[in-house]
């Protein structure tokens, strides 16, 4: 019974569609079984969070065929991304990463990461984007980006600036800080961003980038002073920070941590397309706005072309900024 | 006059009937979680997470804070029963612990445990109402060269646990620090001891390393008595602790709750440095230290105490700062921002009855633990009655479970079995497997700081002395060695004075 209604449904969509959609009874029956969200990082993390949201979205959308997610967190997120990367490409595995394991990973570990983000995934699209803010304490003299580069520049070696570990997001955008600015400062790494805020509160270091999720508590308290983001623009919830991009010298300067979905590559377009539409009717939903806009997260929910573009473009910023701040040869 | 306020306002949110009922469920679902071999908190919490996601905010704090409480309770159960720490902290009540229950007397130390255990939580749930935002800022006097200088004296004093010889306590420590040290480094980002293991990336988890060390061998060992060996069962004699029990414990759990609440507070090391050295207090002040090891009811209680003390007191930056104070408080701030609440300093002020219900709803869960649990210490005891070729295959293969749910790896099983084997080896030769713990625990998080530490300091070494709370530390940590080393001198002396 099943079956033959689903039948007269492709039989539809031939009709309505002409042939520009192949392989179409794949399309409709999707999904018809268990949808996997693998998510690389921790339960209770960023990623897990989003994941959960969509899970619950898709479900909805899609007759209550069920939608889990599962963390699969280990090696900077490479472990849970590779696992996608070798999954069969039928659209009942789907990867919700950041881009730390498409665009920077690769570059940054070598042979260590084992499959090929432009080969082995395929975009579906990309989330959301949150910048980072470059915080100090309130002690700090430094009470604009320009006085803070100045400061850097007249005691070069002696300001420490924390991270929430090598290699991670807020590492990158300091390295890339160094490289535009051509600034001398220590980086301290630390164990994950809670440890990374707790010394920057305590004033052991001198400054840190946070992604806004993590930061904007502590701005809105007054405990720690916002310089800059690191996106392009201003964001809407922090109007009055500038953009590093706005100080001279530095324009062009973007280091966003952001959210994108993706499936092994050779997943029928069509079913891309069906996962694309749901993840997009999730962006849409006023109540997720409502809930996620504040935090200072950007709703994206760009096409497959569009992120596809995106990776392209961020794959060649970061192998650069890789090579030229030499963190690679450190690890 | 704030406070009552507030206490009042947390009471009426944490006594409502279904918060109560999130409190008991939560409670009731850590404890029989986590007596679960080789499941500790961290683990029962990740699986019990999305229990609350449907669940309003104060009802899903609630629940996984009496998940966390009744996890932390149930681990120490299996640690005491049948020797397998459920976490970090725990590894001490194993020492004297097991050895009570081998004796028979398994009833006495779960209810001190038990009993321990809500004195503690109670006096820590005060600490947190009475001085919890100025109590939260201590930690962020923490530094590098603090916590550095904190863990030397940590490990100093921690050789007070060692029974016997004195080097080979200390060889079983740095024996733990290299196994500690496999993974990827903080500093470098470089994997070291990995031979390129996929696996060991993120180093030796705790369950892994514990399981092995301390349950694995123990159950080899036990296979290799072949006549007559101790048997647990037939030698259980009362239940509940005797008066003599109760006037042993007293002091140590007072003792016990006192060091728990301060070092709680401090994130990531608190917890585990606690229990450890309130059984070093123990011991240095019992009247007969041999009796430690040989299960001696101080080396349960006041650990125990301490243990849930911290455990408390560990909301404090979690609550106060936003900031996890260990991967277990990380995945309660992950819940609360499920709930879309992001966790920061304004949690209190923005949310008061959230905050102050889940204070209130500590104390509620406290006592519900202890009247859920002095119940079943005889439920526990009674599994002991299980032959062991029934009880060792069991025990074997729910931990077996239990370390695989940690990282869904089964090379963690594989690396437990070796642990195992290692454990063993470390048993022939008369080798305390407590020392390797604090060594493996401590040793990383030693070098880490350090490096920190000279890396802020551009390789100056006096930051040690300049920081005062560093100094102190040292200073205390020095003091103790000599009190180490001054009676082995005197004591050849007097040798030599006698032979002479």
């Amino acid at each position: 019974m099943f079956a033959y209604r689903s039948q007269i449904a492709s039989l539809a969509l031939t009709v309505f569609t002409a042939y520009t959609v192949p392989a179409f009874a794949q399309a409709t029956d999707y999904p018809s079984e268990t949808v996997k969200i693998i998510t690389p990082f921790e339960a209770g993390g960023g990623t897990d969070i989003v994941s959960r949201q969509l899970a619950h979205k898709l479900e909805g959308l899609w007759n209550n065929n069920p939608v889990l997610v599962e963390n699969k967190a280990g090696a900077n997120g490479n472990l849970g991304t590779d696992i996608v990367a070798k999954s069969k490409p039928d659209g009942y595995t789907l990867l919700l990463t950041t881009n730390a394991t498409i665009v920077i990973n690769p570059q940054l570990f070598g042979d260590q990461v084992k499959y090929d983000p432009v080969k082995d995934l395929a975009p579906v699209s990309m989330l959301s984007a949150l910048p980072f803010v470059f915080l100090v304490p309130p002690s700090s003299p430094a009470k604009t980006m320009e006085e803070f580069i100045e400061m850097a520049k007249k005691s070069p070696g002696k300001l420490g600036c924390g991270s929430s570990g090598v290699g991670g997001g807020a590492h990158l955008a300091l390295e890339m800080l160094k490289a535009r600015g051509g600034l001398d400062i220590t980086h301290v790494p630390y164990k994950g961003t809670g440890s990374s805020i707790t010394a920057l509160l305590g004033g052991h270091i001198d400054c840190l980038f946070v992604s806004i999720l993590s930061a904007s508590p502590y701005i809105k308290q007054g405990q720690l002073r916002p310089l800059s983001v690191s996106s392009l623009k201003r964001n809407a919830s922090l109007p009055d920070t500038p953009a590093v991009a706005e100080l001279p010298g530095l324009d062009g300067f973007e280091s966003d941590l952001w959210y994108g979905l993706l499936v092994p590559a050779g997943t029928d377009k069509a079913i891309i397309n069906k996962i694309h539409d749901g993840a997009k009717a999730m962006i849409d939903d006023p109540e997720f706005r409502s809930k996620f806009e504040p935090t200072g997260a950007v709703l994206v929910g760009n096409t497959p072309e569009e992120f596809s573009k995106q990776i392209e473009g961020d794959i060649k910023k970061w192998t650069q900024v890789i090579k030229e701040s030499g963190v690679a040869n450190q690890l | 006059m704030e406070l009552l306020q507030h206490l009042s306002l947390g009471f009426s949110v944490a006594l409502s009937p279904m918060n109560l009922l999130y409190c008991f469920a939560g409670v009731l679902l850590g404890t029989f979680i986590g007596v679960l071999p080789g499941v500790g908190p961290l683990v029962t919490i990740s699986v019990l997470l999305p229990l609350t996601y449907g669940l309003p905010p104060e009802g899903a704090m609630i629940m996984l804070a009496g998940i966390y409480y009744g996890a932390a309770y149930g681990g120490s159960t299996t640690a005491i029963l049948v020797n397998l720490p459920g976490e970090s902290s725990s590894a001490v009540t194993c020492i004297d612990g097991y050895q009570m229950a081998r004796q028979g007397r398994a009833g006495p130390a779960l209810a001190i445990a038990a009993i321990g255990s809500v004195v503690a939580g109670c006096v820590g749930t005060v600490l947190i109402a009475l001085i919890g935002p100025p109590l939260g800022e201590v930690a962020l006097k923490f530094g590098a060269a603090e916590y550095c200088s904190l863990m030397l004296m940590a490990l100093i004093s921690a050789s007070a646990l060692v029974r016997g010889s004195l080097v080979k306590g200390m060889g079983m420590a740095f024996c733990g620090a290299i196994f500690g040290l496999a993974g990827t480094d903080v500093n470098s980002g470089i994997d070291r001891f990995t031979f390129g293991m996929n696996g060991l990336a993120e180093g030796f988890d705790f369950v892994v390393v514990a399981s092995g060390l301390f349950a694995f061998s123990e159950i080899i060992a036990n296979l290799g008595v072949t006549q007559h060996r101790e048997v647990l069962p037939g030698q259980v004699k009362n239940l509940m602790p005797s008066r003599e029990d109760l006037k042993a414990s007293w002091k140590p759990i007072l003792r016990g709750t006192g060091i728990g609440a301060i070092l709680g507070v401090l994130p990531g090391t608190g917890q585990t440095i606690a229990s450890f050295a309130s059984y070093a207090v123990e011991r240095k002040l019992a009247a007969d230290p041999s009796r430690f090891g040989k299960g001696a009811i101080e080396g349960v209680a006041g650990p125990e105490s301490a243990n849930n003390a911290a455990a408390q007191t560990h909301f404090i930056p979690t609550l106060t700062l936003g900031i996890p104070s260990s991967a277990t408080m990380a995945l309660l701030l992950g819940a609360l921002m499920i709930q879309g609440i992001t966790p920061g300093p304004q949690v209190m002020t923005q949310h008061p009855q959230l905050f102050w219900g889940l204070v209130a709803s500590m104390w509620i869960g406290n006592v519900l633990l202890v009247i859920l649990n002095l119940p079943l210490v005889g439920v526990w005891v009674t599994l002991l009655k299980v032959p062991y070729r029934w009880l060792y295959p069991l025990i074997l293969v729910f931990s077996c479970i239990g370390i695989y749910t940690v990282n869904m790896s089964s090379t963690d099983v594989a690396f437990a079995a070796l642990f195992g084997l290692i454990g063993y080896i470390f048993l022939k030769l008369d080798c305390e497997p407590a020392p390797f713990i604090l060594g493996f625990l401590l040793g990383p998080m030693l070098e880490e700081n350090f490096r920190r530490a000279m890396l802020q300091s551009h390789g100056d070494l006096s930051v040690f002395v300049t920081a005062p709370l560093s100094a102190i530390f040292l200073a205390v940590a020095f003091a103790l060695m000599v009190m180490m080393i001054f009676p082995m001198i005197r004591k050849r002396k007097d040798q030599a004075v006698t032979e002479g």
